[in-house]
């Protein structure tokens, strides 16, 4: 009962000091609207995303097409709004799993230790040891580039580093008193490791989503830009401002906008995952 | 220290067989045959006789990854089929180029952020401070390639001040030395400050000033010698990052660097200079990561002694 | 004229629940070459006071009254001047020796720079100095431990560090703020040594703030005991441990161990019922009104000013207000004895 009671007045708080924190309340809110604006996509625009209109190809922005065509003739706003979409997904899919794995492998490598702790953190090394695009680049050199092969490589590039830090919280939360108590009186490890270790571990897993999710909007980006990533026609952001570099000269609406949602998108990751990190540690940040 | 550093180099070699073992196997053994591969794209039978005789594609994967690690430890990465050279020549001929990018771009980056991140912890929540720090976290947010396909508009194409690519002269560098730069910046500004606000709480800053001292001494002798530690290890690790290629970068602007190298070799399937370039890219930051280590061991008085 | 006066010094702290008040008007005095000390539990101001004879409280303080040093008020100097008389008339030694010395600089560093940066002394003659002054807090091998690390040593040799830090300049008032408690009890009682012998050679005043009554027995020449930042009681150190009057004063003598006393094992400490209120809702009379055993209707309403019992003895407590103390301590009995026959 009283264990509930202070986990509620500790999200209570938390909940509190992110309120009162403006930048992180303007994340928020910026991420909110990109996300409604993905699911209720075909209620906000009439075009379909795919449809060619060699007529209208590159149109400036007009009343009728708010942020112009593309080179296709595709309404700029549309693929736009449908590729907030992949963007938020090529967010939140990836860094979800990487957290998932990242923080399976650091409890079990920090509650069992020996021999399962050296391999698997042997293994987080080895991945923590590549420049992370780079490892991402090799990935889909290897699976060929689409969006599902973008989620696998960036969950395997995303999942060492959160492991790293698990584990280490894991390793100090092994030393508290309930948990070796729990352990005497012969509770199982796995009821130890969800019931006991692992709440102790949200905040912190909840941190690193925040930062990490950004992370891999850029990525995509980066490795659609590098043509590893999205293939075509997909709305990727990244995908349409690479084809815009074509049009820098005669269309740069096509380059430009998408790149301004982008930068958008991840401040309002950023804002909030310092807020939340500003939340858990008040401390910091003055 | 030498028996520390000795350590150290030691515990970075299972790390390194891994990295090779993944690379290896991930070039090699995921994706089938890789003269299938080869063919689908490049067709000169002379290069491709030699690349099967080179790789020896008839041996099982095990011994062909021995044979790998052997002519790794010589310094022997393979023979790229596109450039018809050895990878190694090919890598070092690109290196310099991304050298002098990014030992600009950390230059800059230090200068820049150490500086900005001063500013903004000396008077927390004041104009100038939000006004780095939107700065920083916008460098931070920013698409790479988007940023350089702005400034390339902005620069090149209306105001025709800059080349847009290329790689000639020093002119060359303003652009992607400032996309770079600018996000580079972003994390050392954003890391030095909260390491010098969380140095401004501690004991030993009353202590300073209780002495009498001027606050500008009290932070720059008290507070940022012991802020700059992780900021140092970060700066280590982020001129190794660098300088094993800045991909994006190097493919806006048209830098015949090692990221440019990579992207090149992945495009032309070629697949022992991809190989090549990953791995010497790996090896730079296990070398970045080490030398943060002892850096830090170096500058931190409580580690220096620790391990003596 | 007193080394040090501080009259009616109020400070409040802005916070985000609204104003705290921290310290609520407190008379506080200190001549040259006595040491005084200011004890009380945590919370109730007594650091805060010590920080804001030196200048040091944080920005969102708001401070009134006066805080004369040899007649010149400090809360009127601008920051420029305090930062001058810190170090030179005032000094400061802190809790956590270790934490309070900076971790990568060398000792002789931090004892040199004031010298060398303020005072514009060369280094070889400020390292002199700094060997001398070690000596004088008896370091041994001075000359030795100037190129140490704080790490290196231990926690009493870095509060001597700090006490010749804090003398090198000679200042004319010495603040200790809780100077042994993160200390063995060994080495308490020789630190505690050391600042006797040292106002006793330098004629050095000390503000000795501290939670432990021991302390203060040891070394104290007069005692202020607080309580929510209030001054409750006040005289010398005989007054105050053998006579005290303040209902929270001995609940704190009851509360401290005597020493030589053979520990049976089976007495359990006294300790006061209650805890500290809460500054931000401080009760309108008596602050210790709720924890106090002989609390009336009066205390809850109306806090009671410092009444003179003595020449030097003061006290803040009803009991002793007006009519004379046979009358009232009657009535406490009476009260005592309706408790038990309920």
């Amino acid at each position: 009962m009283s264990k509930t009671d202070d986990t509620h007045s500790i999200w209570r708080d938390l909940v509190r000091a992110y309120r009162n924190n403006r930048m992180a309340t303007a994340g928020l809110a910026i991420v909110a609207i990109l996300a409604l604006a993905a699911i209720f996509a075909p209620l906000i625009t009439p075009y379909d995303p795919y449809k060619l209109d060699m007529a209208n190809a590159s149109a400036a922005p007009s009343l009728e097409h708010p942020f112009g065509t593309d080179e296709l003739g595709r309404d700029l706003f549309t693929r736009i709004v449908y590729g907030a979409r992949i963007s938020l997904m090529i967010g939140i899919v990836p860094a979800l799993i990487a957290q998932i794995v990242g923080a399976v492998v650091g409890i079990v490598s920090g509650y069992y230790g020996g021999i399962v702790d050296h391999i698997l953190m042997c293994i987080a090394d080895v991945v923590l040891a590549f420049p992370s695009t780079l490892l991402a680049l090799a990935i889909m050199y290897t699976l060929s580039g689409s969006l599902v092969n973008l989620f696998i490589a960036l969950s395997v590039v995303g999942w060492a580093s959160t492991a790293r830090v698990v584990r280490s919280l894991t390793l100090s939360l092994k030393e508290q008193e309930y948990v070796e108590a729990a352990r005497s009186i012969g509770v199982r490890d796995t009821i130890i490791m969800l019931r006991h270790i692992l709440p102790n571990c949200i905040p912190t897993l909840i941190v690193l989503l925040t930062l990490r999710i950004p992370d891999y909007i850029l990525q995509e980006a980066a490795l659609s830009f590098l043509g590893m990533g999205a293939q075509p026609p997909t709305p990727s952001w990244g995908l349409i401002a690479t084809k815009g570099k074509e049009f820098l000269f005669s269309a740069p609406w096509i380059g430009i906008t998408p790149g301004i949602f982008i930068l958008i998108t991840v401040l309002g990751f950023n804002f909030m995952g310092d807020g939340v990190r500003d939340a858990l540690d008040p401390e910091v940040g003055g | 220290m030498i028996r520390y550093v000795l350590l150290k180099i030691f515990s970075t070699i299972p790390i390194l067989i891994g990295v090779s073992a993944l690379v290896f196997f991930l070039m090699n053994v995921v994706p089938g045959d890789p003269i299938a591969i080869m063919q689908r794209d490049f067709i000169d039978p002379d290069a491709l006789e030699r690349v099967r005789r080179e790789m020896h594609l008839d041996d099982p994967p095990m011994v062909r990854y021995v044979r790998f690690l052997k002519g790794m430890a010589h310094g022997d990465l393979g023979y790229s089929y596109k450039m018809r050279r050895p990878v190694s020549g090919v890598i070092a001929t690109a290196f310099p180029n991304t050298l002098k990018l990014a030992t600009c771009a950390a230059l800059v980056s230090w200068i820049i952020g150490i500086a900005a991140g001063v500013a903004s912890a000396v008077k927390p929540g004041s104009f100038l401070d939000n006004a780095l720090m939107g700065f920083s976290l916008t460098g931070i947010s920013m698409p790479t390639f988007w940023a350089a396909l702005v400034l390339q508009y902005i620069f090149g194409v209306l105001l025709g001040a800059l080349p847009v690519a290329g790689f000639d002269s020093w002119k060359h560098l303003v652009l992607p030395v400032a996309v770079l730069g600018w996000g580079q910046s972003g994390i050392v500004a954003r890391l030095t400050r909260s390491s010098l606000l969380d140095a401004m709480r501690r004991d030993y800053i009353r202590t300073a000033r209780a002495k009498g001292l001027r606050e500008r001494i009290v932070i720059s002798a008290h507070a940022l010698k012991n802020a700059l530690l992780p900021v140092v290890t970060i700066m280590a690790i982020q001129i190794s990052s660098l300088l094993s290629g800045s991909i994006v970068t190097e493919s806006v602007f048209g830098i015949p660097g090692i990221g440019r190298l990579a992207i090149g070799a992945i495009h032309n399937r070629d697949m022992p200079l991809l190989q090549g370039t990953v791995l010497f890219g790996t090896f730079l930051v296990i070398a970045g990561n080490l030398i943060a280590d002892m850096l830090y061991g170096t500058l931190d008085p409580r580690i220096r002694y620790v391990k003596d | 004229m007193s080394l040090l006066e501080i009259r009616d010094l109020m400070i409040t702290f802005q916070t985000q629940r609204g104003l705290l008040p921290a310290v609520s008007g407190i008379d506080i005095e200190a001549q040259a070459g006595e040491i005084v000390g200011v004890v009380g539990e945590s919370g109730c101001g007594k650091t805060v006071t010590a920080l804001s004879v030196m200048g040091l409280l944080p920005d969102r303080a708001r401070t009134s009254g006066e805080i004369l040093l040899d007649g010149t008020d400090l809360l009127g100097l601008t920051p420029e001047e305090m930062r001058r008389t810190r170090g030179t008339r005032i000094s400061m030694i802190f809790q956590e020796p270790m934490a309070a010395l900076n971790p990568v600089l060398t000792v002789g560093r931090q004892l040199t720079e004031p010298l060398v940066r303020i005072m514009g002394i060369g280094e070889s003659e400020a390292t002199e100095q700094a060997v001398r002054m070690l000596e004088t807090v008896h370091v041994s091998g001075a000359r030795e431990r100037l190129s140490a690390y704080p790490h290196q040593l231990s926690g009493g040799l870095c509060q001597r560090v700090m006490i010749a830090m804090a003398l090198i300049r000679q200042p004319r008032l010495l603040i200790a703020d809780e100077p042994t408690t993160a200390l063995d009890v060994t080495i308490q009682a020789q630190i505690l040594d050391l600042l006797r012998e040292l106002r006793d050679r330098t004629g050095t005043a000390i503000l000795l703030i501290t939670h432990d009554l021991g302390v203060v027995a040891e070394l104290c020449d007069r005692v202020y005991v607080m309580y929510a930042g209030h001054v409750m009681e006040q005289g010398n150190v005989y007054q105050i441990f053998d006579d005290p009057m303040h209902p929270y004063a001995y609940g704190l003598m009851r509360s401290m161990p005597e020493a030589g006393r053979a520990n049976t094992g089976r007495e359990e400490l006294y300790s006061i019922p209650g805890t500290v209120p809460d500054l931000m809702n401080m009760p309108s009379g008596c602050p210790f009104c709720p924890r106090c055993a002989e609390s009336g209707p009066l205390c809850r309403e109306i806090l009671p000013q410092l009444v003179r019992i003595s020449k030097g003895h003061a006290v803040r407590c009803w009991k002793y207000v007006g009519t004379h103390r046979a009358h009232d301590a009657d009535r406490t009995e009476e009260r005592e004895g309706a408790r038990v026959a309920r």
